[in-house]
């Protein structure tokens, strides 16, 4: 069997006193697309930025397409594709400007990719990113994130900002484009229709802890439900608004 | 390398135009009179560095920890470029931006020289050139720059970091000042970013060998606390230290300070006097310096000698009050210095101003105990006349006597009160753009008389007083002429004759060994108000609330004892055993001999 492409292991954090991740364990297969479902302050960013070394672990292991995220973070960086629930940084380039700081950064851009993804959005080069709407940040930092190429590409609520239409072309083409290679996704979200739509897998934490992690499939055949009402269920509330 | 080199100087970009917008601002302010007047003479010594400090915290503080606060450093840790790279691409942008602050701040202050008008400034520009000056600052604004650098990993507010920055600028000046009593004659000052009142920037700068000795240490320290920032941005890219942890440590800056500052009250061991004599000054007196002889003290006042015999330092007693008729010892070229006398042979020979008619003169009263007086004129008053301390050598006084760039060495025989020889000087190394002034101290060891002027040090021979031979002169260069009118004391230990020098403030070390001819051996850093004096084996300088006693050792000289007095020194004097010094309290009228073994 393949080894996972992400492998996270006991990881915790506290920030004080406060646990923000306790104890985190879960699997993701090569090749799937996994969304990390909670409500908000569920403990998903920090679990994301543990596992991108953004933030020291206070105990826990992770493994990222089978080296330690700690110990071989620059190596991983350019495998990973990463986009953060951050504005774009250095908003006084222009995104052409943007484009090609990031690319030098990696042996292996590709750039007709990231030419075509930005013909497809429609994104004009020589806006400055201040100028650009939030939605259209997003789409640039996805853009960005895909050049490189990844074998994994982590989403921290990468569709935030866009509008309903946008944002399913969004998704759902970039998740389908990195999944017809092989690759492997992992996305958080709040919004669960969007994980029944592209994910084949899906993790729910809640108060920094996991409380599921399975096949979306097999979560369904097991209780019977919808994703919807399983999240409710192993929640115990609704999903917010 | 380059993306990141090319991103942090297009960051950095807006510094570098401020800094080019300031020096405009300031050129064109440059040329009102007003602004020149208040501006100019504070430049160097003071805006540069407050300027340089800014720009060099400036840079740094927001390299970092403006990117961690705007995310935009969580871009770049997840690209593949290691955090290591990250920070040095940081340093060598902030090192670039650096070079041209550095250059434009310390260019304006060595611009146009023909407009400059201050002494101060002049005495800087005189002495050492915009390149030297430059290159000494450089490293050192570089270390602050990368311990700003530093900081700016450690937490995640530029403000932060600016605000720690200036805690530490505030107690590095704090620390050189207590370090100046805690250490006087230590060599720290070379280390000082700006151009303290010691001058010791100017001799860091025109000395190769320190320039590049302190560029070298802080050029080192600004490399490893890039590594170390470097490393602590690899090993862990969230912040470090909290706002306590920043408390903590500017707390502990300050704490530091306050520690050197108690640490120099008890540096050195303090010695009581062993005999005391107070006065009330004579009416309308407006100074008093002090003479001795052997236990025999004197306070000469501006037309009065009062004479404490110390034999019974327990209990000195007055051994007399000699007034000096329509003399004045204070109003004859009374400069830096203090009162111009001698003792020996139970007299007091003082130099003073004599009214007479048609023209004052000036004259050496010879005053002892019992009252008797002699008077010996030397000339008529004239303009930017100046007559050097005397010294007493067997029955011979000495003195200098300077008239523009000339001056004489004369010779009277104190038993028939005669001068008995004359020895013109030239002081060729002068040009006639100074102040009309020439000042010479005077100063005798072993048959020879020492004579320094702002320009040069010369022996001369006096074996046979009638017949004085100039036997060596030497040349300082580069002299700088508005220090003519400053008086270069002199004293000796040992072999070492030690001449001070005004600026930058020191010593410069003679070699006795032969007597006739000195051999110049190297200069000594010492700060405060430079006063020695000493024949012997130790040397003696106004310190603090007394005296300090110190010693010099090779190119070091090292305090010994505090003579505590209770009040800032005046004047010394060596007589015998003792030395005595003379604490003068203008506002009240009183003052107090003190008598130190």
């Amino acid at each position: 069997m393949d080894r996972p492409a992400i492998q996270v292991e006991g990881l915790t954090r506290k920030f004080g006193r406060r646990l923000a991740v306790d104890n985190l364990t879960f699997e993701v297969p090569p090749g799937s697309v996994c969304g990390l479902l909670g409500r908000n302050g569920a403990g998903k960013s920090t679990a994301i930025r543990l596992m991108m070394n953004l933030l020291d672990v206070t105990a826990g292991r992770v493994t990222l397409l089978g080296l330690d995220s700690r110990r071989h973070h620059t190596a991983l960086m350019s495998r990973i594709g990463y986009v953060a629930d951050a504005p774009l940084p250095y908003d006084w380039m222009k995104v052409r400007e943007l484009i090609w700081f990031t690319a030098k950064f990696y042996r292996n851009w590709n750039d007709s990719r990231v030419d075509s993804l930005l013909d497809r959005f429609g994104i004009d080069r020589e806006q400055k990113i201040r100028h650009l709407s939030r939605g259209t940040q997003a789409q640039v930092a996805l853009v960005l994130a895909l050049g490189g190429d990844p074998e994994l590409l982590i989403l921290d609520e990468p569709a935030t900002g866009l509008d309903v239409l946008v944002r399913r072309d969004f998704l759902e083409s970039i998740i389908h484009l990195m999944q017809q290679d092989g690759r492997t996704v992992l996305f958080s979200t709040h919004l669960l229709h969007e994980v029944e739509r592209v994910a084949d897998r899906v993790i729910i934490m809640d108060n920094g802890r996991l409380v599921k992690s399975a096949a979306i499939d097999d979560l369904k055949a097991a209780s019977g439900m919808s994703l919807e009402d399983t999240f409710v269920d192993v929640v115990g509330t609704k999903e917010p608004a | 390398m380059r993306p990141l080199l090319w991103k942090e100087m297009r960051d950095l970009r807006l510094w570098v135009v401020a800094g080019a917008l300031l020096v405009g601002t300031f050129e064109l302010l440059s040329r009102s009179d007003s602004w020149q007047r208040s501006f100019e003479g504070g430049y160097l010594p003071f805006f540069m560095p407050v300027l340089l400090t800014v720009a060099a915290v400036g840079l740094g503080a927001g390299q970092v920890a403006r990117e961690r606060h705007a995310r935009s450093l969580d871009y770049l840790l997840t690209r593949p470029i290691s955090p290591t790279a990250i920070v040095w691409a940081k340093f060598l942008a902030g090192t670039v931006a650096l070079a041209l602050l550095v250059v434009a701040l310390v260019g304006f202050g060595f611009r146009d020289p023909s407009s400059l008008r201050d002494s101060g400034e002049r005495m800087i520009r005189e002495q050492v050139g915009f390149q030297a000056v430059a290159l000494a600052l450089f490293p050192r604004y570089w270390f602050v720059y990368t311990l700003t650098l530093f900081f700016s990993v450690l937490v995640d507010r530029a403000a932060k970091v600016a605000a720690m920055m200036t805690v530490i600028a505030i107690t590095v000046v704090a620390l050189a000042g207590a370090l100046t009593s805690l250490a006087p004659f230590s060599r720290f000052v070379y280390w000082l970013p700006y151009f303290d009142l010691t001058g010791a920037l100017v001799t860091v700068a025109r000395t190769t060998a320190i320039s590049a000795q302190t560029g070298v240490v802080f050029s080192a320290a600004a490399v490893l606390s890039t590594a170390i920032a470097a490393v602590l941005l690899k090993r862990s890219p969230e912040r470090y230290v909290g706002n306590l942890g920043l408390i903590a440590i500017a707390a502990g800056f300050a704490g530091a300070a306050v520690l050197s500052a108690h640490a120099a009250s008890v540096r050195f061991p303090a010695t009581p006097p062993v005999g005391s004599w107070s006065f009330e000054e004579p009416v309308d007196n407006d100074s008093a310096g002090v003479v001795a002889d052997g236990d025999m003290a004197a306070v000469v006042f501006d037309r009065e000698v009062r004479f404490v015999d110390f034999s019974n330092p327990a209990k000195p007693l007055p051994a007399g009050n000699v007034a000096i008729p329509l003399f004045s010892s204070e109003s004859f070229g009374s400069i830096s210095g203090g009162t111009k006398a001698a003792m020996g042979h139970g007299a007091v020979f003082v130099v003073g101003q004599k009214k007479a008619v048609p023209v004052d003169l000036v004259e050496v009263a010879m005053v002892k105990p019992a009252g008797e007086l002699h008077e010996l004129v030397l000339a008529p008053v004239r303009p930017f006349d100046f007559v050097s301390r005397p010294v007493l050598v067997d029955h011979f006084l000495y003195l200098a006597f300077s008239h523009g760039l000339h001056y004489d060495l004369r010779v009277f025989d104190t038993g028939t009160q005669s001068e008995v020889a004359s020895l013109p000087i030239e002081d060729l190394a002068l040009d006639r753009k100074g102040p009309n002034l020439l000042v010479v101290a005077l100063y005798s060891r072993d048959g020879y008389v020492y004579m320094a002027s702002s320009a040069s040090l010369t022996t001369v021979d006096v074996r046979q007083p009638a017949r004085p031979v100039v036997t060596n002169r030497i040349q300082f260069h580069p002299q700088i002429n508005s220090f003519r009118a400053f008086l270069r004391k002199m004293a000796w230990q040992g072999d070492r004759l030690f001449e001070t020098s005004v600026w930058p403030q020191g010593l410069l070390a003679y070699d006795l060994r032969d007597p006739a001819h000195p051999a110049a051996a190297g200069g000594l850093v010492l700060h405060g108000d430079v006063s020695l004096m000493g024949s012997g084996e130790e040397l003696y300088q106004p310190w603090q609330q007394g005296i300090l006693e110190f010693h010099g050792q090779g190119d070091e000289l090292r305090g010994q004892r505090y003579l505590s007095g209770g009040r800032s020194v005046n004047a010394l004097a060596m007589g015998g055993q003792y030395l005595f010094a003379l604490s003068y309290v203008n506002d009240r009228n009183h003052g107090m001999l003190q008598a130190y073994r």
